[in-house]
C-alpha cells in the first residue's frame, strides 16, 4: 500500500500496553482516513451507552493519505471520540507537527483506550512507545506544558496536549498544539483528560512511501503556486478569516448579543483592519502557504492568535468591541485548552439569562471583567461556571423555566459563529452537520445571498448536501484543509490528482462523494445508536431563530419559518436516501456498502426499506 | 449621493474602501470603479443589506456593497 502507512498504532492506557494494527488496503479505500477512520472505529469500538468520560471512550487521532506530503495546507489531523458534550460521535480537525510526525513515525493513527490512573505523556519515537508519568505537567496551562515537553523532546517534536479545562473535563475542553490550535470542539479535550492523558508526543524519522513521487513534487508545487497567484492571495494574507467580520456584518449573519441580532454597531472595534493595526506576526499550520493564524497584542501586552470565530464568539456575542479585550480572552482559552466558540456561546447565553431575570447574578452584556471571571469559573467549574461548564443544553435544562429559550445548539453542541434568523440554508447546515452546530461541513450563505437569500426550496438542501461531502467528506478524509480550496478557489481537481499520486488509486470528485455519503450514514448510525431512535427534532435549528425576530438592520422582522424549515428538511432527507425519521434506509446503507451497519441498526430502530 | 462600499481584496482592486457618488438613479454596474478585472460570479452586490445584481437601478440615498464570495472558513 502506497500513500498509507497501513498501520496505526493501538495504545491501552490502562494496562500501559501498545500495539501495531495492519491497515487492509480495502478498509482504506473504502474510508480514506481520518474521520472515515475515525467514524468507523468509532462505530466499532465504543460500547453503545458508553461513558464518554469512561474508559470505554475511544480516542481517535487519525490522518489521511495526503497529510504531512509536500501538499497545500496538509499538516492536519483529525481527532475524534464519543463526545462528553453531545453524546454523539464528535470530531475536530487540528494542524499541527503531531500529524506530519506520526506520518514520519510510519502511522496513519493512533487509537487510545483505558485510561491511566495517573497523569500520563503518551510519547511515540517512530516504533517505540512509552508512557511517562506527567504528575509535573497536570494542572498547567497549554503553553507552559507544551515549551517544557519541548525541552525534553525537541523543538519538532508534535505535540498535542490539554489543559486545566480538559483535566477539569470540562464538556467542550479542546486538544490544543503550538500555543494556539485547538481541536475537538466536542469535547476531545475532556475525552484526554477522562484518560489522564495530558499529552501525546511524537516523533518520526521515516517518510510515507508515496505511488509517483516525481508526480506529486510536480503537482504540488503547481498548486502552491496556483494559491500565490490567486487575486485574493495578497488580502488573504493580510487579515485572513478576520475579514469575515465586516463581510458576516455587511450580510447581517454577525451574531451578536448571544445570536440575537446579524449586526453589532461596534463591529469596527473587533474586524479586520482594527487587527491590521495591531497585528505582530502571523502563525501557520505546517506545511501551509496561506497562514491564517493572525498574531496581536492583547490588552495585558501578551501574544493572542485570532481568527474570525474567536473574535465573533467572544466579541460581538457578547456585547465587545474591543478587540484587545476579546483577544485577552482568546488567548487564557487557548491557555486553559476550552473551545472559544462554545465559550462566547455560554458567556452570551448567562449574559441573556441575566437580562432576562432567569438567574440572579448581574451580567451586562459587553462587561469585560464579568466574562473574564466567567470564563475562569467555567475552566474550574465552580459558582454559575461548574452549571455552564456542561454547556447550553444542559445548563438549560438544569436550569429549566424560560432558560431553554436562549440556548442556542444543535444536539447539544452550541452554534458557531454565523447568525441564522435569515439565512435558512446555513440553519439547515448547523442542524444536519454530523457533530452538531458546527460550520465546518457546510457554509452555504453566499451562495444562498447571491441566489435566494431566504427562500427554502430544494436547491439550498441539494448545496448543503454538495459542500458536506466536499468539505466534511473529502478534506476531512484524505486529510488536508479545506481553506485553499474555499477561500483562494485552489480548483478542487488538484485533490483527486494528488490523492492518486500519493495512493496510486484513482478516484473522481463522484468517488469521492460516495466515500462521503458512506461517512455520513456511518456518522449518523452511531448517533441513532445511542439515541435508540431519531427524531425530526435532533435535526433543528435552535428555537431562538424560530421564536424571535431580528430587531436590527436590512433583515429586520426575519425569523426562519418552522413549516418551510421543516419542507427543506424533507428535501435533505429524500437527497441522502434517509427516511422522514432522519434514519438511513436499508437500501442507501446496503448501496454504500454498510450491510453490517444494517443488521446492527434494525436491532435499534426498524430500518424502511 | 449614493454610498459604494467595497469590501476585502475588492476594495484592493477598486482602489478605495468606500465612496459617496453623486447621482440621483443609477445601474450599479455604472457606479463599479470594478470592471473587467473581476469575476462576476465571485461578487455578491448589496443594496442597503438586500441582496442586488449589477442591473439594479439604485437611487439617492442607497448604499451599495460589493463583497467576495467567500466560504466563511
Ligand atoms: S489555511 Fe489556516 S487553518 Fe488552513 S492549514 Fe493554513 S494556517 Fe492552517
Amino acid at each position: 500500500m502506497k500513500g498509507w502507512n497501513g498501520a496505526i498504532l493501538r495504545v491501552d492506557l490502562t494496562e500501559k500496553k501498545y500495539s501495531v494494527q495492519k491497515i487492509a488496503p480495502e478498509f482504506a479505500a473504502k474510508w480514506v482516513g481520518g474521520r472515515g477512520f475515525a467514524a468507523r472505529i468509532i462505530w466499532e469500538e465504543v460500547p453503545a451507552g458508553a461513558d464518554p468520560l469512561g474508559p470505554h471512550n475511544v480516542l481517535v487521532f487519525a490522518t489521511g493519505p495526503l497529510t504531512g506530503l509536500t501538499v497545500p495546507s496538509s499538516g492536519k489531523m483529525v481527532v475524534a471520540a464519543k463526545s462528553p458534550l453531545t453524546s454523539g460521535y464528535g470530531d475536530g480537525n487540528i494542524g499541527s507537527m503531531a500529524s506530519v510526525e506520526m506520518r514520519k513515525a510510519g502511522y496513519d493513527a493512533i487509537v487510545v483506550k483505558g485510561a491511566s490512573e495517573k497523569p500520563v505523556v503518551l510519547v511515540v519515537e517512530d516504533g517505540k512507545v512509552s508512557f511517562e508519568p506527567a504528575d509535573d505537567l497536570w494542572g498547567l496551562d497549554t503553553f507552559t506544558a507544551e515549551r517544557r515537553l519541548r525541552e525534553r523532546y525537541g523543538k519538532t517534536a508534535g505535540i498535542l496536549l490539554i489543559g486545566q479545562a480538559g483535566e477539569n473535563l470540562v464538556r467542550y475542553a479542546t486538544v490544543i498544539s503550538q500555543e494556539g490550535r485547538s481541536a475537538g470542539r466536542p469535547g476531545m479535550g475532556a475525552v484526554m483528560g477522562s484518560k489522564k492523558l495530558k499529552a501525546v508526543v511524537v516523533k518520526g524519522t521515516g517518510s510515507p512511501e508515496v505511488h509517483d513521487p516525481k508526480e506529486l513534487a510536480r503537482i504540488g508545487a503547481e498548486a502552491y503556486r496556483a494559491i500565490k497567484e490567486s487575486s485574493m492571495y495578497d488580502f488573504w494574507m493580510r487579515q485572513g478569516t478576520m475579514l469575515t467580520i465586516q463581510w458576516s456584518q455587511e450580510n447581517s449573519v454577525l451574531p451578536a448579543y448571544n445570536f440575537s441580532e446579524g449586526v453589532f454597531d461596534e463591529y469596527r472595534g473587533i474586524d479586520g483592519y482594527k487587527m491590521e493595526e495591531y497585528k505582530i506576526g502571523q502563525r501557520s499550520c505546517p506545511l501551509c502557504n496561506m497562514s491564517c493564524g493572525n498574531v496581536i497584542t492583547d490588552a495585558n501586552g501578551l501574544e493572542s492568535e485570532l481568527d474570525y470565530e474567536n473574535v465573533a464568539m467572544l466579541g460581538s456575542n457578547i456585547g465587545l468591541g474591543d478587540l484587545k479585550k476579546v483577544a485577552v480572552l482568546n488567548r487564557l482559552a487557548d491557555m486553559y485548552g476550552i473551545d472559544t466558540i462554545s465559550l462566547g456561546n455560554s458567556i452570551g447565553f448567562a449574559m441573556e439569562l441575566s437580562e432576562k431575570g432567569v438567574i440572579q447574578e448581574k451580567i451586562e452584556w459587553g462587561d469585560f471583567d464579568a466574562a473574564k471571571q466567567l470564563l475562569e469559573d467555567i475552566v474550574h467549574r465552580r459558582g454559575l461556571g461548574e452549571l455552564l461548564s456542561l454547556g447550553v443544553r444542559r445548563t438549560a435544562e438544569k436550569l429549566g423555566g424560560d432558560a431553554p429559550k436562549y440556548a442556542v445548539h444543535v444536539k447539544g453542541l452550541e452554534v458557531s459563529a454565523y447568525e441564522c434568523h435569515a439565512a435558512p440554508g446555513m440553519a439547515l447546515a448547523y442542524a444536519t452537520s454530523p457533530i452538531g452546530a458546527h460550520h465546518k461541513d457546510a457554509w452555504v450563505i453566499a451562495w444562498e445571498t447571491k441566489t435566494d437569500r431566504l427562500g427554502y426550496g430544494r436547491e439550498k438542501a441539494e448545496k448543503v448536501v454538495e459542500f458536506q461531502r466536499i468539505r466534511g467528506g473529502m478534506f476531512e478524509s484524505i486529510v488536508a484543509c479545506r481553506l485553499p480550496w474555499i477561500e483562494i478557489g485552489l480548483n478542487l481537481e488538484y485533490y483527486p490528482k494528488l490523492f492518486h499520486a500519493a495512493t496510486g488509486v484513482t478516484m473522481s470528485l463522484e468517488d469521492f462523494n460516495a466515500v462521503a455519503d458512506r461517512i455520513y450514514a456511518q456518522i449518523r448510525a452511531f448517533w441513532i445508536r445511542e439515541h435508540g431512535g431519531w427524531s425530526r427534532e435532533m435535526d433543528t435549528p435552535p428555537r431562538k431563530w424560530f421564536e424571535t425576530k431580528l430587531t436590527k438592520g436590512p433583515f429586520k422582522g426575519v425569523s426562519l419559518d418552522p413549516g418551510k424549515y421543516q419542507r427543506l428538511l424533507d428535501y435533505y432527507y429524500e437527497i441522502r436516501g434517509w427516511d422522514s425519521r432522519g434514519v438511513p434506509r436499508r437500501t442507501t446503507l446496503e448501496k454504500l456498502g454498510l450491510a453490517d451497519v444494517a443488521e446492527q441498526l434494525s436491532k435499534v430502530v426498524k430500518l424502511e426499506p | 449621493m449614493i454610498k459604494v462600499k467595497y469590501v476585502g481584496y475588492l476594495a484592493s482592486i477598486a482602489g478605495v474602501h468606500e465612496e459617496e457618488i453623486n447621482a440621483e438613479n443609477a445601474k450599479i454596474r455604472e457606479l463599479l470603479r470594478l470592471k473587467g478585472n473581476v469575476n462576476w460570479d465571485e461578487v455578491i452586490i448589496l443594496v442597503n443589506g438586500r441582496p442586488a445584481g449589477l442591473d439594479t437601478t439604485v437611487k439617492k440615498g442607497d448604499e451599495v456593497t460589493v463583497l467576495p464570495f467567500t466560504s466563511g472558513g
